[in-house]
């Protein structure tokens, strides 16, 4: 399974939200990262078939989103996870799966109902499927979200900030539940969470400005900051970024003076080198 | 757990040889001890199909009066249930429906000499254009993201919804025309044709903005076109502005059937 971008652009008014995006996904958990503004949302309603780009070409799994016909076969192998997913906050848990698997073609009302109770039954929500969804916490709302989401067992999974507003141990049970299901299907996942990307991803890619600036591993993308990050006893004057930690320590970010005690980069670091200080804090205020 | 159920108990429970209150102690007793349950013969199949039709009777809310009546008319359940999710059947958007009639069927009566019948003429076609403007798009469906990517097509839910809108409506309007003291001359159409008018138009305009956009703006330029042709002293309800809004309506009806593309995803279609 895979999916193609040729050179997609959109742009709102002056703005180019894509500016010639262009990479191929296969099977396995691609993150997605970038500062605010930096086309994620757009690139991945565009990917999700809600929003026609203005120029440049898509390949979803073979299909091609700007004919009509295609489109359609498209969302049945798709499964979406929006950045602000909205829900019937009337609905109990099991109505509103319900109700979106009525969306996607599911009919038979037996057979709907045996895969709401497995998409719920995954996303550990089965005790809480005649609960309104108004009396839900964020967490089980982020994971209501995802549940729908996973109807149909789509092909290509598309995670808009899956992680926000998740506590520690939902996270991990994320991770856990993505990389079970990566191994058949294409998942994108865009995240503010570098962490996440570390833990799960194969493959990274960053956008920064509507364009591709790194496309590797998360590795690689963390030696971008090989021999740039630092401790240090005092506050270092050429930093990009730097803080103090639990030691007692600076820990930066930059041009290292000489001498400095180098460490080993995280993707974190590798980030910050690439989009820049001013992105990570504008990330961690979003976070 | 100290004690432990006789085999033979178990064998007459489950031939229903037990006296209820043995019973009820066994199945106390069986719920702790997994030794004992372990005993008990279990028919798999049996049992799946009973949790599933215990869960078919517990997690699925029960239908709410428009669907279940739609399912009794023929309509297919998934059909019904997406109706039922309409906006325009919310209990807030009916009783505005009835209120405003009500409001501009009376305000229209209060004197019959001065052509006042024209307060319900214009706001009554007003109405199926708010239930439109509310009945699709961003602002008012909050899984509109989710929709708009599953396979089902936009248009024909947005015509589905419309429908609704228009169903839940007319009928009041046809309720309230007769309180009307409008020129004998003037039937229902007289609001109706209006009425189907701006819909559409509503519709052919929200091809290319948000639906609530395009109610606004076909709301606003129907009162301002009214007040100009009132203070004008122009008939805006005879039977030649009865051709002209069926004119419209068709005009707007082909637009919407041309551009039907544009309401499966935002964007400009290539």
């Amino acid at each position: 399974m895979t999916v193609m971008l040729t050179d997609v652009r959109k742009h709102y008014g002056s703005v180019h939200a894509l500016d010639g995006v262009g990479f191929r996904l296969d099977n396995g958990i691609t993150g997605l990262l970038g500062p605010n503004g930096a086309g994620k949302t757009t690139l991945l309603r565009c990917l999700a078939t809600v929003l026609a780009p203005d120029a440049g070409r898509i390949d979803v799994l073979g299909f091609d989103p700007d004919r009509p016909d295609e489109r359609t076969e498209i969302r049945r192998r798709i499964g979406y996870l929006p950045q602000e997913p909205g829900f019937y906050r009337n609905f109990t848990c099991f109505d509103f799966i319900d109700y979106l698997a009525i969306l996607k073609e599911h009919v038979d009302r037996v057979e709907r109902h045996a895969e709401v109770r497995r998409v719920l039954e995954i996303t550990g929500l089965s005790d809480k499927s005649t609960t309104k969804i108004r009396k839900l916490s964020g967490g089980m709302r982020r994971r209501l979200a995802l549940a729908q989401s996973l109807l149909g067992s789509p092909g290509f999974l598309i995670l808009d900030e899956p992680t926000a507003g998740l506590d520690p141990e939902l996270r991990f049970r994320f991770r856990e539940l993505v990389t079970e299901l990566s191994t058949d299907r294409v998942v994108l996942l865009s995240t503010h969470q570098t962490e996440d990307v570390a833990a799960i991803c194969d493959r990274v890619i960053v956008l920064d400005g509507g364009r591709v600036s790194f496309d590797g591993t998360p590795a690689g993308l963390a030696q971008i900051a090989a021999g740039k990050v630092w401790l240090s006893d005092d506050r270092p004057a050429s930093a990009r970024i730097f803080w103090r930690t639990t030691s007692g320590q600076f820990r930066a970010v930059g041009t290292p003076p000489s001498g400095a005690e180098l460490i080993e980069p995280t993707i974190e670091d590798g980030y910050v080198m690439l989009v820049g200080a001013a992105a990570l804090e504008e990330d961690t205020e979003a976070a | 757990m100290s004690w432990h159920v006789d085999a033979s108990d178990i064998h007459r429970y489950q031939e229903a040889a037990l006296d209820r209150v043995a019973a009820a102690s066994l199945e106390a007793h069986l719920t702790d001890c997994g030794e004992c349950r372990s005993l008990v013969v279990v028919d798999r199949d049996w049992l799946e199909r009973s949790w599933s039709t215990i869960a078919e009777l517990v997690e699925p809310s029960r239908p709410g009066v428009v669907e279940r009546t739609l399912t009794r008319l023929g309509v297919p359940s998934h059909v019904a249930r997406i109706v039922a999710v309409s906006p325009a059947l919310r209990i807030s958007f009916l009783l505005a429906v009835v209120l405003v009639m009500a409001f501009a069927a009376v305000a229209s009566t209060s004197n019959p000499t001065d052509g006042t019948y024209r307060v319900f003429l214009i706001v009554a076609p007003l109405l199926p254009v708010a239930g439109v403007a509310f009945a699709y798009g961003r602002l008012v469906d909050p899984a509109y993201d989710l929709t708009l990517a599953s396979p089902i097509d936009s248009f024909r839910l947005l015509l589905l919804r419309v429908v609704t809108v228009l169903a839940v409506s007319i009928p009041v309007g046809l309720v309230a025309w007769p309180m009307v003291p409008a020129p004998s001359a003037f039937g229902f159409t007289a609001w109706l044709l209006p009425a189907l008018a701006l819909t559409l138009v509503t519709l052919a305009l929200s091809s290319r903005f948000e639906v609530w956009l395009a109610g606004s703006m076909v709301g606003g330029g129907w009162v301002a076109a009214m007040v100009i042709a009132v203070a004008e002293g122009y008939e805006t309800f005879d039977t030649r502005a009865q051709i002209g809004y069926a004119v419209l309506a068709l005009l707007a009806a082909v637009a919407v059937m041309v551009r039907r593309e544009r309401y499966d995803r935002e964007g400009t279609p290539r």
